[in-house]
């Protein structure tokens, strides 16, 4: 076994548990409340790095298909019939993202990580509205164009996750300092 | 926040409840199988009438089930009118000028209707029978031939553990942090929008930091009583396979290949 293997897996459980709990922490911002969740996203790909930070929002995935509440809404192996979970599998995804741009970054700045962050939002949209698109047409069984999937599921939310990214990005820089973290 | 830890896990000592939690996990993907082989109202009659069974087997009560269709009902709802609205086929049933049923519509309204109801309500029994510990044996073990191929299979269900075992722990955590911080002057309710969300990165911090510091220690209290990874590791909570288990699966095999046939 590797040196270190213990500790990372320990890592990814950790991050896995607070996106849980950030999914419950909220400030409140109309219209739709805004929570710590996409931090943590933002943050393990960051921190983590690929493939530990995609682990840890996999593990997160998975608790909450085996029935803990850790979701937005409701939870059980049901949750995959929802329009909505694309999201959790695009911002999986978006974990991984970052952690790939910044693999060979041997100085992380945090212009870096604003990078990184705002790449992930490329898999997260794209795959999370392109889930909408697909459960509306297939399983819910009715015709909607692409561009209402667009106005439904993008731009009512775009803006404040393009702050998020500048955000998390400064907290990335700064807990990257202090923690020890392999990559 | 600790009743997280046990999901929505309701205890009964139901013969359901009682059943391995493997046999439980197939049952859930043999029946989500089944439900697309239905092709008639019969079929689905069918069908419900044997889930209504295994509700009523399992001893939880019906409102619970009810409470766990309640976030799904828009789309149930949007589903079942857009078939009865958009399909034009069959006999005429009404005509009221701006609404037209047919009878496929209404046919096809109802068996959609259904099969989505029955897919929540399945998937709900698992999680309402199971404890989460228990589905992470089962997944455990019933992956385990994937080790083969290198997925880490012992690594997984471990970290689900350990997940499931410090939410509640990180929790409590944060809500110190967010206590500590509004003594201190933060206000994440009040302000600007982009103030509110600046006022993160002060919950953020010191709670990342922290949970990096608990990594470190219970990976070193791990590794220090000789945790080696999951190679020669024997188990604590052991699955038991019985005959009720054999029949569960058998029985549903059976339907399926009737429903096949037919």
């Amino acid at each position: 076994m590797r040196r270190g293997h213990t500790y990372e897996l320990i890592l990814v459980s950790l991050f896995a548990a607070l996106t849980a709990i950030g999914a419950r922490i909220q400030i409140p911002i109309p219209p739709v409340p805004m929570t710590l969740q996409f931090f943590v996203i933002l943050l393990a790909g960051g921190l983590l790095g690929a493939r530990l930070g995609l682990y840890s929002q996999l593990t997160y995935i998975t608790l909450g298909l085996i029935g803990l509440p850790v979701f937005a809404s409701g939870a059980g192996l049901s949750y995959v019939l929802k329009p909505t979970f694309g999201y959790l599998i695009g911002f999986a995804i978006g974990a991984f993202v970052i952690g790939l741009y910044l693999k060979n970054k041997s100085v992380k700045t945090i212009k870096d990580y604003v990078i990184a962050n705002l790449l992930s939002l490329i898999p997260a949209y794209g795959i999370g509205v392109a889930y909408l698109y697909i459960a509306i047409n297939t399983w819910v069984g009715k015709e909607m164009p692409i561009s209402a999937a667009i106005a439904a599921g993008f731009t009512p939310f775009i803006i404040k996750d393009i702050v998020v990214c500048f955000i998390a990005a400064i907290i990335a820089e700064r807990v990257a300092k202090v923690v020890k973290i392999k990559n | 926040m600790s009743s997280i830890l046990i999901g929505r896990y309701v205890p009964t000592d139901s013969q359901i409840h009682r059943l391995d939690p493997r046999t439980k996990l197939i049952f859930v993907m043999l029946f989500v199988i089944l439900t697309f082989l239905c092709e008639s109202l019969l079929e689905y009659g069918i069908l419900s009438v044997i889930t209504a069974f295994i509700i009523y087997k399992s001893e939880v009560s019906p409102i619970i089930f009810a409470k766990s269709v309640k976030p799904f009902w828009i789309i149930l709802v949007f589903v079942f009118l857009l078939h009865i609205l958009t399909t034009k086929e069959g006999d005429l049933l009404l005509n009221l000028g701006f609404i037209v049923i047919y009878q496929q519509g209404l046919e096809q309204g109802f068996e959609i209707l259904i099969r989505f109801l029955l897919l929540i309500l399945v998937t709900t029994l698992l999680t309402l029978s199971t404890t989460p510990v228990e589905i992470t044996d089962a997944l455990e073990t019933m992956f385990n031939p994937l080790k083969k191929i290198g997925f880490p299979v012992h690594e997984g269900a471990l970290m689900l553990s350990i997940a499931l075992r410090f939410i509640p722990t990180l929790a409590d955590e944060a809500d110190k942090v967010i206590k500590a911080q509004a003594s201190r002057g933060l206000e994440i309710d009040q302000g600007s929008y982009l103030k509110r969300m600046f006022g993160m990165v002060s919950i953020i911090i010191p709670l990342f930091i922290n949970s990096f510091k608990r990594a470190e220690e219970l990976s070193n209290a791990m590794e220090s009583r000789g945790y080696r990874g999951g190679i020669g590791r024997t188990r604590y909570r052991q699955l038991i396979w019985t005959n009720k288990d054999n029949m569960v699966i058998i029985t549903t095999i059976i339907f399926m290949v009737i429903f096949y046939i037919i």
